[in-house]
């Protein structure tokens, strides 16, 4: 279950955050709880279906994912293959591994980021639109993130000794949403974003400011 | 091959499946994918800002460089000179 917490001005505007937070597209696919009435509003927001229930993925679905993905990168003449990692809610992670995998993540992963894009716009089309695909390669995203994580905690830290908020430097949406999962359990500290695609970042404050 | 996969794509994409061609030309170190689609799915092939044939370019550019060879990939339509779209590097 895909679960966040977000903050607005309004509760308007907590809830929109919470939606592009989670990549949703339509507040439906949503569910709240207000955290906090007052200005910053605080909600917690979970990724759910129209039922009601959280987002799950036909049990085959993650399979027929990998496989689709699999058959087309062995179409490239590389020495690469996908294996499924694994999945939550509609997400399906995917890695590229094999001896060419470096090539196809490319320079600060350039080449696996429009990769990533490709096969989003694919695997909707010809598996299940509700799918989104996380894709690494040669373990490159992994490392990524881990770093990612190390960092915001650092960040964090400092955050809750000076008791003033820090700005993060614009990161792409699932990289802000590694920094909202990283802090969410966080007691000390909330998350939000700020200002418009591409140059959206995230803002780590201190509650309670 | 690189054709087959760039033809797995485009076919994915487009409503018009008979449209879709693909040629690939060699020119001594240079490598040339003509992909032919109907007018009306020309933007499903180019993508939002360029975003779907900017990604087939990349992959078909890191096979390129693997076996050092220029890779280009061009779009065009079959609506002749005017519906030619040529947005090449």
């Amino acid at each position: 279950m895909t679960s966040i917490e977000a903050t607005g001005n309004t509760l308007e505007e907590a809830k929109y955050n919470a939606m592009q937070m989670l990549g949703a597209e339509s507040m439906a696919q949503l569910a709240f709880e207000v955290l906090d009435e007052n200005s910053p509003v605080r909600v917690r927001a979970t990724l759910v279906e129209e039922t009601g229930q959280p987002y799950v993925l036909a049990p085959d679905t993650t399979r027929k994912v990998a496989d689709y993905i699999d058959r087309l990168v062995k179409k490239i003449p590389l020495h690469v293959q996908a294996v499924l990692r694994g999945s939550h809610s509609r997400y399906v992670e995917v890695e590229l591994v094999g001896r060419d995998a470096r090539l196809l993540v490319g320079k600060n992963g350039e080449v696996l980021e429009k990769l990533q894009y490709l096969f989003n716009t694919l695997v909707p089309k010809v598996i299940d639109p509700h799918v989104r695909v996380v894709l690494d390669g040669a373990g490159w995203r992994r490392r990524r993130t881990e770093r990612l994580r190390n960092q915001v905690i650092a960040i964090a830290n400092e955050v809750k000794r000076r008791g003033e908020e820090a700005l993060l430097p614009p990161m792409p949406p699932h990289e802000r949403r590694i920094v909202h999962q990283t802090l969410r359990d966080d007691p000390e500290i909330y998350t939000y974003s700020e200002g418009e695609e591409p140059n959206r970042y995230v803002v780590i404050s201190p509650r309670g400011s | 091959m690189l054709k087959e996969f760039l033809e797995a794509s485009i076919r994915a994409l487009v409503d018009d499946q008979q449209a879709v061609s693909i040629t690939e030309e060699r020119n001594g170190s240079m490598l040339k994918y003509t992909i032919q689609v109907a007018e009306s799915d020309r933007g499903r092939v180019i993508g939002k800002q360029g975003r779907i044939v900017n990604a087939l370019r990349t992959v078909a550019q890191a096979v390129g460089s693997k076996n050092r060879v220029r890779v280009q990939v061009i779009v065009i339509t079959d609506e002749g000179e005017n519906g030619e779209y040529n947005d090449e590097d």
